[in-house]
């Protein structure tokens, strides 16, 4: 098999993960750790999302190492990321990583395509 | 420009002035339309603590002519960005024009390979530019205010007000010489000028002409002279329909236009299927990158606080990084996703 089909076949199946990782992520891991939050009686942790992108802060949250994080993200009205781990579960955290790592993975591969000579 | 305030949830007068009988009356003077002691929520308020004059209650009546869901947008954009919203929405004028211009040569990755310098240096560009026109405009305010200002009080020095005329001019002068772009888009050139006979024509507000700004400030109620605050207030309301645009709207239109594509193939008698796996998997695709990139942003927007987040223009150029970037990076991988399903599916079919 050429090298551009082997590249497709894993450019999509991260295509194909991460799609579907992104409502699953959405609905069991955010709405649950939201819906957690707001029981215990503090705020809702992100003000104002029209169109759904709080999904990425979420991910952020659980992904990246804590000491990155400083006392800007604990504001009112942001995600804060000590309060989403709090609340978080191993697969959660698992959930987070899948689709960061395929999101990351498929865009890099795509942006690399062009270089590559792979697009039509 | 006078205090504007957009509640959020129901509030009663009291709870906004407190008990100050003063506090309240003006409020209620600026606010004819407010009816037994309640704020609706979503709509403009004139919160400004003396009587507002009916040129400055005509700044807060666009606002609240613009939809609701506009307006809802425009008062969490406040409580984000607070004083320097404005300067947002003013950036967000000049970046429409270049979004626009960018998807027209659209180069897919050669443009998005050099769209960091090109963000960068235009946004610079264009917000030096905007604010130096908003400055000019504020300058060419002032002085009709102090011309209005010298014909209000009655007698004034004669030589003051033939030296005030003659600023006016000047100031004006220089926003036709360095602005002529802003300008034109502000007073179309044809309303702009010299009439039929050569006279300056005396019609339109004060950025018409400077002789008919002049007449305008020498009149007492001195109508149409505010001219840095109507500007404003245009690309204030601009800002809230395109955030209401870049919304979920955005997605939905995106989704819509694939779909159209994927019925043209069927009604043609194409392979439809393909075409709708490969428009599903470009959707999927320039999706997934775009909130990537956003995230990415936003998480550069937090770092990059500390530094640069001091100044509007660094609000600005991050923004406009953001957006450039995002919109490189979808279109590319749009493509890409669908290349790869399109040669996968005729292969393995």
């Amino acid at each position: 098999m050429e090298f551009e089909i082997i590249f497709y076949i894993i450019f999509v199946t991260l295509l194909g993960i991460a799609t579907l990782s992104w409502p699953v992520f959405g609905r069991v891991s955010m709405g649950r750790i939201e819906k957690r939050i707001m029981a215990d009686g503090l705020p809702r942790p992100c003000d104002w999302d029209g169109a759904g992108f709080r999904i990425i802060l979420y991910v952020g949250a659980l992904t990246i190492p804590k000491f990155m994080f400083n006392e800007h993200d604990e504001e009112p009205g942001k995600v804060n990321p000590k309060l989403v781990n709090k609340y978080a579960k191993t697969y959660d955290r698992v959930l987070a990583w899948v689709f960061l790592s395929t999101l990351i993975g498929f865009t890099g591969m795509g942006l690399a395509m062009a270089p590559l000579g792979l697009v039509e | 420009m006078p205090d504007v305030m957009i509640p959020r949830r129901p509030l009663s007068v009291s709870a906004l002035c407190g008990n100050d009988e003063n506090a309240i009356s003006c409020f209620l003077s600026n606010n004819p339309e407010v009816r037994n002691d309640m704020l609706l929520p979503g709509r403009a308020y004139c919160t400004s603590k003396y009587l507002v004059s009916p040129h400055e209650r005509s700044i807060v009546c666009p606002i609240n002519s613009l939809p609701a869901r506009a307006r809802e947008n425009l008062s969490c954009i406040i409580d984000d960005y607070g004083n320097e919203t404005h300067v947002l929405a003013a950036f967000n004028e000049h970046f429409q024009a270049d979004l626009a211009e960018y998807q027209r040569s659209n180069g897919r990755l050669s443009a998005a390979s050099h769209s960091n310098t090109f963000a960068g240096s235009a946004a610079a560009v264009m917000t030096a530019r905007n604010t130096g026109f908003v400055q000019a405009l504020q300058h060419y305010q002032n002085i009709l205010e102090r011309l209005n200002n010298l014909t209000r009080v009655g007698r004034g020095a004669s030589a003051q007000r033939s030296a005030l005329r003659r600023e006016a001019i000047a100031a004006y002068e220089l926003l036709n010489q360095r602005f002529q772009y802003e300008l034109n888009k502000l007073v179309p050139e044809a309303n702009r000028g010299l009439n039929r006979n050569g006279n300056p024509r005396n019609k339109g507000n004060a950025l018409s002409n400077p002789q008919r700004a002049i007449t305008l400030a020498e009149r007492g109620s001195g109508q149409g002279i505010y001219v840095a605050d109507g500007y404003r207030q245009s690309t204030m309301g601009k800002l809230a329909n395109a955030v209401r645009y870049v919304g979920p709207g955005v997605l939905v239109l995106d989704a819509g236009i694939r779909i159209s594509t994927v019925r043209n193939e069927r009604r043609i008698g194409g392979d439809w299927h393909r075409e709708a796996a490969v428009q599903s998997a470009g959707f999927a695709a320039a999706a997934g990158s775009g909130l990537l990139v956003g995230g990415v942003a936003k998480a550069g927007l937090v770092a990059a606080k500390i530094t640069l987040m001091a100044t509007p223009v660094g609000w600005c150029l991050v923004i406009g990084a953001a957006a450039i970037v995002g919109y490189g990076v979808a279109t590319s991988l749009d493509s890409g996703a669908k290349s790869a399903i399109g040669t996968l599916w005729d292969r393995f079919r």
